[in-house]
């Protein structure tokens, strides 16, 4: 209290509270002598004072828990610390590690289009090309000689044009079309069928995948639909914009003669 | 760092005392206690040497009980009865007895802020000013809500009327 002492409340409070020097406490000592409603409210506070003490001074006279050890506590931090640096550290090599994967790698991690979208794609874009043209739809007409034999040998994989005579559609040549890509490097045949209403249908025909897996795949694209299938034997996508029962039935034909397998295992989705 | 925590550890009982107090709940009090150490110790870096130590760990240790009741109240979170009811540390037989445990509940009808303000000085010894700055109040303010304590203590004990309570100063 740094102005001029005077005995007012704050004061008798300072005073209850042994808050005051010695000079103050005898003021105060004796203006309580004179006035004893004062003296009887202080003494009242020293009481409360008292009861505080006695109600709430245990604790800090018990054994502190280690828990509350300001040592342990700055170790514990310190670990945590320590642990946080090492965890951004850790962070640090792992973004620089990832950078540098992503980047090195990033001609690996492109997504690879699937080798049967890709060769797909190319049948329908073949068929939609060459069943349009009337008089050159076929680079080799159905019955010039080793027709077969030269598509078989170019593709690298014996095929025959399978007869599907019985189902109303005539052989009527094929060409010999680029590979794309990657996903699908070797050239493939296209063999084109038509029937009594001229309408026609295509197979693109390669060598079997590396991969050599079965696969199934249906596809609408570009107003047509795609049937394509890949094995250890071949791979062909049947295309046409034929009914798909038709089509079904066709597939079935000519999954048989392609693949010299009967027809029980032709397996189409959708 | 050795000697910032020796002195940490010599304030640590008074830490106790006050949160025990506060809480009425030992459990709850060496949490908090524990809580302000830590940030205590974290942010040792934020102490401003020419401050107490001591004012500023009681700052910490009242910021985080009162977040604790706005959490609790928002909560609505309801405090156990037996957990308010307080063991006098004196033996049954004793006459100041009855008045201690009245004393106990009347001390928690008090305000937040008086009840935290009164154990700060009377608990603690804390000077009026130490206190007001633990508080971050001004001293004015301190004061009356020393004297709002007080009286309302006085009322809830009936202690001016208490003969039994009145003894030879």
């Amino acid at each position: 209290m740094s102005r001029p002492f005077a005995i007012d409340t704050d004061a008798l409070h300072a005073y209850a509270d042994g808050q005051l020097s010695a000079a103050e406490r005898g003021a105060v000592e004796q203006y309580l002598a004179l006035h004893p409603e004062a003296a009887s409210l202080v003494a009242q506070w020293q009481r409360q004072n008292d009861a505080f003490a006695t109600l709430f001074s245990a604790p800090a006279s018990e054994p502190v828990p280690t828990r509350l050890s300001p040592q342990r506590i700055a170790l514990g931090v310190r670990h945590e610390r320590q642990q946080s640096l090492r965890n951004l550290a850790a962070a640090l090599i792992l973004v620089i590690l990832g950078g540098g994967i992503g980047w090195y790698g990033r001609d690996y991690l492109v997504p690879v289009e699937a080798s049967s979208d890709v060769l797909i794609d190319q049948a329908v874009t073949a068929h939609t090309l060459y069943v349009k043209e009337k008089l050159h739809a076929v680079e080799v007409p159905a019955d010039a000689p080793n027709l077969m034999r030269w598509l078989s040998n170019r593709i690298s994989t014996p095929i025959d044009a399978p007869n599907l005579t019985a189902q109303g559609f005539t052989f009527i040549g094929g060409r010999l079309l680029p590979g794309y890509d990657d996903a699908a490097p070797g050239p493939a045949a296209q063999l084109m069928y038509e029937n009594a209403s001229a309408e026609r249908l295509t197979l693109y025909i390669t060598a079997p995948l590396p991969d050599k897996k079965e696969v199934w795949k249906f596809a609408a694209r570009d107003g047509v639909e795609a049937y394509y299938w890949a094995n250890d034997a071949v791979t062909c996508t049947i295309v046409s914009d034929l009914p798909e029962a038709d089509v079904k039935m066709l597939g079935k034909k000519i999954f048989e003669q392609l693949t010299r397998r009967p027809d029980s295992n032709w397996n189409p989705v959708g | 760092m050795q000697q910032f925590l020796d002195e940490i550890e010599s304030i640590v009982p008074a830490l106790r005392r006050y949160a025990r107090a506060l809480t009425r709940n030992a459990d709850r009090a060496d949490d908090l206690v524990q809580d302000c150490l830590e940030r205590a110790i974290r942010k040792q870096v934020l102490w401003q040497p020419t401050g107490s130590l001591k004012s500023w760990l009681f700052r910490i240790l009242l910021n985080l009980y009162r977040n604790e009741l706005r959490v609790a109240r928002r909560r609505g979170e309801h405090v156990a009865v037996e957990t308010l009811l307080v063991e006098p540390s004196v033996a049954p037989a004793q006459p100041g007895r009855i008045a201690l445990a009245e004393m106990a509940r009347a001390i928690d009808t008090l305000a937040t802020d008086q009840r935290e303000a009164l154990l700060l000085v009377v608990l603690e010894g804390l000077s009026y000013s130490e206190a007001a700055s633990v508080l971050g109040i001004p001293m004015g303010t301190l004061m009356s809500r020393l004297g709002r304590a007080r009286a309302a203590l006085r009322t809830a004990t009936g202690s001016g009327e208490e003969p039994r309570l009145r003894t030879v100063k």
